[in-house]
C-alpha cells in the first residue's frame, strides 16, 4: 500500500487522470469519436450494407446514391461498406503498433535509465540513431524491407515509434531512480527486479498511456501513408490509404471515391489527438 | 569562445549517431528482399547481364567491404552512383536539396502567418470559444493525411477550377512565376500541419508569458492591451517557438516525402521513395543519412538559438 | 513605384524569353524515367521513347510492322539465307562530327556482343562475324538461318552509336550518349527531365520540327493530361483509358491511338510442385480460363480501350491465328470442368508487380473465377521482389507483361520454348519447339505464318499461360503540333513532328 502513495507524490494515478479527463470536453469528444470507430470496426459485418470486396460489373464507378450513399468504386464495389470495414485495419494497425512500440520501448526504456553505464550509452546512442531518422522515412524503409501487408506494416510503425518510448521511459526512469523511496528500497536490501517493478514502473505508466493515445494518432496516419504508397493491406481488403491510391487516378471521373476514405482518417486521427491532449493536459494539471 | 566549444562538442557527438545510423540503414537495406540487378536487367533478363551488373556495383562483395567501401567514399564525399539512373548521386542530391528546401520554407512562411497570429489569439482568449475553436482548428490540422489534403487540393484548384497545375515542377531559374505556381499547393499542404505546431507551440509560451511579472507590470502602467501584446508578451514569447521552429524544419522533410509523391515534385522526400522502391540502395543510404544529418544539424542549430535567444528574457 | 515598374519590366522580358522558347520546344509528358541512355545498356520502354529522337538504327518500322530503312538503306539475304548484305546510307554523321560507315557498324555489333553488362547479347548472339565489304557496305555472317534479325535490327539493338565517344566515354557513356539521331543529348536531371536539341547536321535535317525536345517524367496520368489541357505539355504518353473522352472532347487536343505489341498474360506453372492442382489437370487450366469474361476485364479495367484476346501475339500481326476465336465466358461449363478434375474448390494464388492496373486485373480474375468455383488469393509484391519470385519460378500464378516485338519469333521462344529464357513455368513440348525452331529459320511468310498457327494451337491446348488483352497506346497532343503518328510499338517518333503553321 505505501508504493501507491508514494507513487502519487510524483504523477497523479491512472484514476485520477481519468477523473481530470471527464472535465475536458474536447477530450471527451475525442473519446466518442474513439469509440465510435472501435464500434464501427467491431460490428462492421451488421452495419456495413454490402459485402466490401464484393464487385459487380454493371455498378462501376457510380456516383452517390440511394443505394450506394457513397458511390462505387473502380470495380463496383460499395464505398460506404469500405470505409466502414476500413475502420478494422486502421485501428488493428494503430493498436498493434503502439503495442509493438511499448513492449520494446518500455523495458529498453527502464534498463537505460535505471542501471545506466555502458548500457545506457548503447541504448541512447541507437535511440539517437532512429531518431535522427524521419518517422515516416523509417517506416517506409522497414516495410518495404518486410514486403508489403497489413502485419508488416504494423510491425514497421512499431519499430520507427519505439524510440520515442524508450527515450520518455528512461527521462522519467533518470528523474525518479535517486528519489528518497528508490533509495530506501535499495537500503532495505531490495534488489533491482523488484525495485523496477514496484516501485519505478508505476510512475511511468502514465506518461506512457499518454504519449501511447498521442503515438495512435501518428500510427494510424502512417498505416494510412504506406497503404497509399502501396505497403499495407492487401487486396481486395478494405484499407483507407489504399483506397485512396486508388481513387487518386480518378480524381476527374469519381471525386467520391476520394472524398469519404480521407474524411475518416481525418475523422479517427482527430478523435486520438483530442484525446492525447486532454490525457496530457490532464497529466500536467497542477494539483 | 564557450559557445565554439559547444558547437564542437556537440559535433563530436553526431558523429557516433550518424555512424550508427548508417549501419543500421546498410544492413537494413542489404537484407531488403528484392535485387537490384533483377530490376536493372530489363524484360528479357538475361542471367549473364544480371550477374555482371552485381559485379560492376561490388553487390557481390562480402557486406562487410560494401559498407567500408561506401563509408570511405562518402568520407570523400562521394556518394556513389545511382545504379538505377547512373548518375552520380551527389550531383542527385545538389538537384533535388534545393527544391524540397524551398518548399519547407515556402511551407514555414504560411505555418508563421497563420500559426502565430492564431496562437496568440488562442492565448489570449484561454478557455473562450475562440481559443476552442483555434485549438481544434489546429488538431484537425495535425490530423489531415498530407496525401489526402493534397488530393483534396488538386481536385478543386486544378481539376475543378483549373487555376493551378495538379503536379510538376518548374524550376525557379527557368520561371520564377510558373515555380511559384507549381509549388504553392504542396506548400499549402506541407504548411498546414506545420501551422499547426507553430499555433500550439506560439500558444503555450504565450500562456505562460502573460503570468509573467513584466507583462503584469506592463499592464499595470496602463499601457494599452495591443501594445502590451505585440511589444511586450509576443517578442519574448516568440523566443521558444524559433528555436523550436528550425526543428520543425526537420519535421517538414518527413511530410514532403508523401507530398512530393502526390504532386510529382522531384525533390528529396520522392528521391527516398523512389529510391526504396527501385532498391537503388546508394541513393537510399545518401538520402536517409543526408536527412539525418540535416535533423542533427538543425537540433544543434534550435540549441545554438536557444542560448543565444534566452537571456533576453530577463531584460 | 519604380519596384514595380521595374518588375513588371523583368516579366515582360521574361515573358518574351520564355515565349520564343517554347515555340521552338517540344515537351514530351512521359509516365517513366528511362534508365541508362546507351542503346546497349537500355532496358525500359521509356528509354525507347527517348532513343528514337536520340539514336537512328539500321533500319526502323512502319505502321504494318513491316522493316523500312533508316540508317541502312537497303539488303539482302544470301541463298541459304546466312548472309545478311546491307547497304549503308552515305553522307550520315554521328553528334560527335564521326563519319557513319561499315566500320562503325562493325564497331558498334562488336560492342554490343562484348560490353559487360550488354543487354543485346542474345538478340545479337546469331551474328557470328561482320564483314566491312566497302565503306558503306557491310555483311552481317550466321551460322544458322535467323528469320527475325531484321526485326532485332529494328530496336536497341540496331542503334548506332559513335564508336569514337563510347571509347573515349568508357563506362560513363550512358550519361551523355552520342548517336546520330535527329536530335542530340543536353542535360538529364534525374526522374525529372531529359533534354534533347536539335542537331543541325542530321542527313534528314528538313523532318526536324523543333530545336529541343524536353522529356518530363511525370509517373501520373492525371498530372499528365492536365498539364497537357494546360498547355504546359505538347505531348502526354500514355493517356489514362478513362480519360481517353475528355482529350477527344477538347477542342484543342487530339488524340492518337494504335493498338499495341504487348500482351498481359496469366503465366500457369507447369510445375507440381509450384502449379499444384493447376499444373497437374488441364481441366482446371481450361476451368480457369472460361471462368474468365476477358471482355469485362477489358471493359472494367480499360473501359474498353484495349483488345481482349486469348493469344500472345497481337491481332496486328499477320501471324496472329484466326483459327482460334476468343472463347466466350462460361461459368457453368467451367464448374463441370472443376467437378470432372475432381479439385473441390481449388484454391490458386496470383502473384504480380504492385501497380494499380494489375491489381485491378487481379482483383476482378478473383471475383470471376471465385464464381466459377476457384478460391483465389492474391500476392502483389513490390517491383524487384516480384521479379525475384518471378525469374526463380517461385509462384503458380503470375500476371506477366510483356511488351512484345515486331517478330513473334522472340514472343513465343521467350516463354514457351523448353529453352526459352523466360518460361519459368517448366513448360516442355517436344512438339512446340520444332515447330518454333522452324519457323525461325523459315524466311517466307506464308510458310511461317501456318507455322505460328500450329504453335497456336498447341499453346491453347496446353494452356502455360491464358493471355488476357494486348494493351493500346494512346497518346495526347495539343491540336497545333502535326505530324505524329502512333505505331504499334508504341515509341513517339520525331521525325515529321512539327509546329502546325
Amino acid at each position: 500500500m505505501s508504493t501507491v502513495a508514494e507513487t502519487a507524490q510524483k504523477s497523479p494515478s491512472t484514476r485520477s487522470l481519468a477523473a481530470r479527463l471527464i472535465r475536458q470536453r474536447s477530450a471527451l469528444i475525442g473519446l466518442v469519436i474513439v469509440l465510435f470507430f472501435v464500434f464501427l470496426a467491431l460490428f462492421a459485418p451488421l452495419i456495413a450494407p454490402y459485402d466490401p470486396v464484393a464487385s459487380d460489373w454493371l455498378t462501376v464507378r457510380q456516383p452517390p446514391s440511394a443505394a450506394h450513399w457513397m458511390g462505387t468504386d473502380d470495380l463496383g464495389r460499395d464505398v460506404l461498406s469500405r470505409v466502414i470495414y476500413g475502420s478494422q485495419a486502421s485501428l488493428l494497425a494503430g493498436t498493434i503498433a503502439v503495442s509493438i512500440a511499448i513492449l520494446a520501448g518500455l523495458p529498453l526504456g527502464l534498463i537505460a535509465g535505471y542501471f545506466g553505464g555502458w548500457i545506457d550509452t548503447v541504448i541512447s546512442r541507437c535511440t539517437d540513431a532512429l531518431l535522427a531518422c524521419p518517422f515516416l522515412v523509417l517506416a517506409i524503409a522497414l516495410a518495404a524491407f518486410l514486403g508489403a501487408s497489413l502485419q508488416n506494416a504494423m510491425i514497421a510503425i512499431g519499430i520507427s515509434a519505439m524510440p520515442i518510448f524508450i527515450r520518455l521511459v528512461r527521462g522519467q526512469v533518470l528523474s525518479i531512480k535517486n528519489e528518497d523511496f528508490v533509495t530506501a528500497a535499495r537500503g532495505q536490501g531490495m534488489r533491482d527486479g523488484p525495485i523496477i517493478v514496484s516501485h519505478i514502473l508505476p510512475n511511468v505508466v502514465t506518461p506512457v498511456v499518454v504519449q501511447a493515445t498521442i503515438t495512435m494518432a501518428v500510427a494510424i496516419l502512417a498505416e494510412a501513408s504506406l497503404a497509399f504508397l502501396g505497403l499495407g493491406q492487401k487486396p481486395p481488403a478494405a484499407s483507407w490509404g489504399s483506397m485512396l491510391d486508388v481513387a487518386r487516378q480518378f480524381m476527374t471521373n469519381a471525386p467520391w471515391m476520394s472524398i469519404w476514405p480521407g474524411l475518416a482518417i481525418v475523422t479517427i486521427v482527430l478523435g486520438f489527438n483530442l484525446l492525447g491532449d486532454g490525457l496530457n493536459d490532464a497529466l500536467n494539471e497542477k494539483d | 569562445m564557450a559557445m565554439l566549444n559547444f558547437i564542437f562538442r556537440r559535433l563530436l557527438t553526431a558523429i557516433p549517431t550518424l555512424l550508427i545510423l548508417s549501419v543500421f540503414v546498410f544492413l537494413l537495406l542489404k537484407f531488403l528482399p528484392g535485387d537490384p540487378a533483377l530490376v536493372l536487367a530489363g524484360e528479357d533478363r538475361d542471367p549473364a547481364v544480371i550477374a555482371s551488373i552485381r559485379a560492376r556495383y561490388g553487390l557481390d562483395q562480402p557486406l562487410p567491404i560494401q559498407y567500408v567501401t561506401w563509408l570511405l567514399g562518402v568520407l570523400q564525399g562521394d556518394f556513389g552512383i545511382s545504379i538505377r539512373t547512373k548518375m552520380p548521386i551527389g550531383d542527385m542530391l545538389v538537384q533535388r536539396l534545393p527544391v524540397t528546401l524551398q518548399l519547407s520554407l515556402q511551407a514555414m512562411i504560411i505555418a508563421c502567418v497563420i500559426g502565430i497570429p492564431a496562437g496568440t489569439i488562442a492565448a489570449i482568449r484561454r478557455g473562450k470559444a475562440t481559443d476552442v475553436a483555434v485549438t481544434t482548428a489546429g488538431l484537425a490540422g495535425l490530423s489531415i493525411p498530407s496525401f489526402w489534403f493534397g488530393i483534396i487540393l488538386i481536385m478543386i484548384f486544378a481539376v475543378s477550377l483549373g487555376w493551378l497545375p495538379s503536379g510538376g515542377y518548374v524550376s525557379f531559374w527557368d520561371s520564377p512565376l510558373e515555380n511559384l505556381r507549381y509549388t504553392l499547393l504542396p506548400s499549402i499542404v506541407l504548411g498546414t500541419a506545420a501551422a499547426a505546431i507553430i499555433m500550439r507551440h506560439t500558444r503555450n509560451s504565450m500562456l505562460s508569458i502573460l503570468k509573467e511579472d513584466f507583462v503584469r507590470t506592463a499592464r499595470a502602467k496602463g499601457l494599452k492591451e495591443r501594445i502590451v501584446i505585440v511589444r511586450h508578451a509576443l517578442r519574448n514569447g516568440l523566443i521558444p517557438v524559433v528555436t523550436t521552429g528550425a526543428l520543425h524544419l526537420g519535421e517538414l522533410l518527413s511530410g514532403a516525402v508523401l507530398t512530393e509523391q502526390v504532386f510529382g515534385i522531384p525533390g528529396f522526400g520522392k528521391m527516398i521513395v523512389d529510391g526504396v522502391f527501385s532498391r537503388d540502395y546508394a541513393v537510399v543510404q545518401a538520402v536517409i543519412l543526408c536527412s539525418a544529418a540535416i535533423f542533427v544539424l538543425l537540433s544543434l542549430i534550435a540549441d545554438i538559438l536557444y542560448v543565444k535567444l534566452s537571456p533576453r528574457l530577463q531584460a | 513605384m519604380r519596384i514595380g515598374r521595374r518588375l513588371s519590366v523583368a516579366a515582360a522580358v521574361m515573358l518574351a524569353a520564355m515565349s520564343s522558347v517554347s515555340a521552338a520546344t517540344l515537351k514530351v509528358g512521359m509516365q517513366d524515367d528511362p534508365d541508362a541512355l546507351d542503346p546497349a545498356l537500355g532496358g525500359t520502354y521509356a528509354g525507347r521513347i527517348v532513343f528514337d529522337a536520340l539514336c537512328d538504327k539500321l533500319v526502323d518500322i512502319d505502321a504494318n510492322l513491316k522493316i523500312v530503312p533508316q540508317l541502312a538503306t537497303e539488303w539482302s539475304w544470301n541463298d541459304d539465307n546466312t548472309e545478311l548484305t546491307l547497304k549503308l546510307r552515305e553522307g550520315v554523321v554521328f553528334h560527335d562530327g564521326t563519319p557513319f560507315d561499315a566500320n562503325a557498324v562493325k564497331a558498334n555489333i562488336e560492342r554490343m556482343q562484348t560490353l559487360g553488362e550488354s543487354k543485346r547479347k542474345s538478340q545479337l548472339s546469331p551474328i557470328k562475324t561482320v564483314e566491312v565489304v566497302d565503306d558503306f557496305t557491310v555483311i552481317f555472317k550466321l551460322d544458322a538461318p535467323f528469320a527475325p534479325l531484321l526485326s532485332v535490327l529494328s530496336d536497341r539493338a540496331g542503334m548506332m552509336v559513335s564508336p569514337d565517344a563510347a571509347k573515349a566515354a568508357g563506362d560513363n557513356f550512358a550519361a551523355a550518349p552520342v548517336c546520330s539521331g535527329p536530335y542530340r543529348f543536353a542535360e538529364r536531371k534525374a526522374r525529372d527531365l531529359i533534354a534533347l536539341d536539335r542537331f543541325a547536321d542530321y542527313w534528314n535535317a528538313d523532318e526536324i520540327g523543333y530545336d529541343r525536345i524536353e522529356y518530363l517524367i511525370l509517373p501520373d496520368s492525371t498530372v499528365r493530361l492536365s498539364r497537357l489541357q494546360a498547355g504546359d505539355l505538347d505531348v502526354a504518353e500514355r493517356v489514362a483509358p478513362t480519360d481517353i473522352q475528355a482529350v477527344e472532347d477538347n477542342a484543342d487536343l487530339a488524340l492518337y491511338s494504335s493498338a499495341g505489341l504487348g500482351v498481359s498474360h496469366l503465366f500457369i506453372n507447369q510445375s507440381e510442385e509450384k502449379g499444384e492442382d493447376l499444373a497437374a489437370s488441364k481441366e482446371l487450366r481450361q476451368a480457369l480460363e472460361l471462368s474468365l469474361d476477358r471482355t469485362a476485364i477489358n471493359q472494367v479495367a480499360f473501359n474498353g480501350a484495349f483488345t481482349a484476346d486469348n493469344q500472345m501475339l497481337t491481332p496486328l500481326s499477320s501471324y496472329h491465328s484466326k483459327a482460334y476465336p476468343m472463347p466466350e465466358r462460361d461459368v457453368e461449363k467451367a464448374k463441370e470442368l472443376i467437378a470432372e478434375s475432381g479439385v473441390e474448390s481449388p484454391a490458386i494464388e496470383i502473384t504480380y508487380e504492385n501497380s494499380l492496373t494489375d491489381g485491378r486485373v487481379a482483383q476482378i480474375i478473383q471475383a470471376m473465377a471465385g464464381e466459377a468455383g476457384f478460391k483465389v488469393e492474391l500476392l502483389p509484391l513490390e517491383t524487384s521482389s516480384a521479379i525475384e519470385r518471378y525469374l526463380a519460378g517461385n509462384f503458380q500464378l503470375y500476371i506477366g507483361n510483356w511488351s512484345g516485338r515486331a517478330d513473334p519469333d522472340p514472343t513465343l521462344n521467350t516463354f514457351f520454348s523448353t529453352e526459352g529464357s523466360q518460361n519459368l513455368v517448366g513448360y516442355e513440348s517436344s512438339e512446340l519447339d520444332s515447330v518454333l525452331n522452324e519457323a525461325r529459320s523459315e524466311v517466307d511468310e506464308t510458310e511461317r505464318a501456318a507455322l505460328y498457327e500450329k504453335a497456336a494451337g498447341i499453346l491453347l491446348e496446353d494452356l502455360p499461360t491464358i493471355p488476357l488483352y494486348h494493351p493500346s497506346w494512346f497518346y495526347g497532343a495539343r491540336a497545333d503540333v502535326d505530324g505524329i503518328s502512333i505505331y504499334p510499338d508504341g515509341i513517339l517518333r520525331v521525325t515529321g513532328v512539327m509546329p502546325k503553321n
